[in-house]
């Protein structure tokens, strides 16, 4: 255990040290900033032309789509992409397997330094977006509040599929761009697939990145959601231990 | 024994590599891999440390198979291979801080000691980026020593350092020796070896033509050059028969 909290601590360490991971969280914050300031601006600008009192203040959930469909996803591709295809072409890899910890340890705690970082990035949106609904007099209440919170813990399952999908490819990578054009790449043509071919968004996994909405609302039914976790999980599993295996077999 | 190499065999898809390296290494020892660019004591070096799989043979660590128990077997060794591989976005004290966690017994006050003794503890707070290949290869040195380790796996630890810095790592490998570890070291230059190592290792095309002590050396040949030099004609004799 000491191994893995090790090497846990460490990949946080390496990608929080890193001043662009920062500056993203900032970058997040502002947009819902922006994003208030602008509605507050056009409320008032309906408002004086005797328009009626709209509010236009982004709450949790109406972010949501924009930080996990786009954002989140780019920032845990550069996470994948920093940790391991850049650390295998800085050699600075080599260091940490001549440490006392075995290789599956290190490559889980890569990737759930990643998945840390998303779930962070996704607290600083939630926090910031409800202040900004309680300062323009909208609190979300009790329930809201609950609803936006177990919203934005369901999408980490989909995101550690997502990060798991990115550490196999970034696995392969030789440079660090061209691992994040691949993973763009991929991950743009996984998205739009669906909407050519219907059928493929039942297979696909990012198809699910938004399976918050199954849990949080209507409901389909039962079955549903069951078949959903199974295809997640299966999709999780299956990346994981390939990339696992890959790491495990990988020289350096 | 500290170190059992066993027909340690690695081949690359090129064919180079290491092939059957069986020695010995005992605490307090200090052996001297010698041979040119491409003999082979890098790789036997990463196979040890497992970066690479070997094709074939066993490395014990203190006993401990370290083909199937690496996080065991690593507890009780630190490596310098090739150039050291740090963190460029981090100081040099969060480089080692970085490794320090992978150990129970190592503490800031054990940081401290080893970037003291590689003298780099004034340039602790600095990042490694703005360091030259000397100060880098200190730092490598100290990350290697930061667990006190039975078995000190070096790999060409002079390069880039200057007629100082090459004899701090002399003083660093001998005191390591003193107090008990085994230490492996290599180097394309004799002279090197010949100061700090009880035992020297000829390698040659990827395999150990000879391990010998010392002092056998020095006492059948002028100079571990000469010996070197003899060795490898000897084996191109054989190989031309």
């Amino acid at each position: 255990m000491t191994s893995f909290l090790a090497s846990y601590r460490g990949e946080w360490d390496k990608l929080i040290n890193r001043k662009k991971y920062l500056v993203f969280i900032g970058i997040g914050v502002g947009l819902c900033l922006l994003w208030a300031g602008f509605g507050y601006l056009f409320a008032d600008f309906v408002k004086l032309r005797g328009g009626v009192n709209i509010i236009l203040t982004p709450t949790p959930m109406g972010v949501l789509p924009l930080f996990l469909q786009i954002i989140v996803p780019f920032l845990m591709f550069m996470g994948v992409t920093d940790l391991l295809t850049v650390e295998d072409a800085d050699k600075t890899m080599k260091a940490v397997l001549c440490r006392p910890v075995e290789r599956w340890k290190l490559y889980t705690a890569k990737i759930l330094a990643v998945l840390t970082y998303a779930a962070l990035y996704l607290a600083c949106v939630i926090v910031v977006s409800t202040g900004l609904n309680q300062l323009f007099g909208r609190p979300l209440g009790a329930a809201g509040f609950f609803i936006a919170m177990a919203s934005y813990a369901l999408t980490l399952a989909p995101l550690a599929v997502l990060a798991t999908f990115a550490a196999l490819v970034a696995l392969w990578g030789r440079s660090g761009t061209l691992t994040m054009f691949v993973l763009l790449c991929s991950y743009m043509l996984l998205s739009v697939l669906p909407v050519f071919f219907p059928v493929l968004s039942e297979i696909l996994f990012t198809s699910y990145l938004s399976w918050y909405k199954l849990w949080i609302g209507a409901l389909p039914g039962a079955a549903k959601p069951v078949q959903v976790v199974i295809i997640v999980l299966g999709y999780g599993t299956v990346f994981y231990i390939a990339g696992s295996l890959l790491f495990d077999r990988k020289e350096y | 024994m500290i170190l059992e190499l066993e027909n340690l065999t690695k081949l690359y898809k090129n064919g180079r590599g290491a092939e059957d390296i069986s020695f010995t290494l005992a605490s307090g020892e200090v052996l001297g891999l010698l041979g040119p660019n491409g003999s082979g004591k890098t790789t036997t070096m990463k196979a040890i440390a497992g970066l690479v799989r070997p094709t074939r043979g066993s490395v014990r660590i203190c006993g401990i198979n370290a083909l199937q128990k690496h996080e065991e077997a690593m507890r009780r060794a630190g490596c310098l291979i090739e150039a050291p591989a740090l963190h460029e976005h981090m100081t040099a004290y969060d480089n080692l801080n970085l490794a320090a966690r992978f150990y129970k017994t190592v503490n800031d006050v054990r940081v401290d000691e080893v970037l003291r003794m590689v003298e780099m503890d004034k340039y602790k707070k600095e990042k490694v980026a703005s360091f030259s290949l000397g100060m880098r290869q200190r730092i490598g040195l100290a990350l290697a020593l930061l667990s006190d380790p039975e078995l000190l796996i070096l790999d060409e630890p002079a390069n880039g350092l200057d007629i100082e810095g090459m004899v701090a790592v002399r003083e660093v490998v001998k005191k390591a020796a003193e107090r008990g570890a085994a230490v492996l070291i290599s180097s394309h230059l004799a002279h090197e070896i010949e100061q700090c190592a009880t035992r020297a290792g000829i390698l040659f095309e990827g395999k150990l033509l000879s391990v010998e002590s010392m002092d056998g050396i020095l006492a059948s040949s002028p100079s571990l050059e000469d010996y070197f030099l003899s060795q490898i004609a000897n084996n191109r004799e054989e190989v031309a028969i």
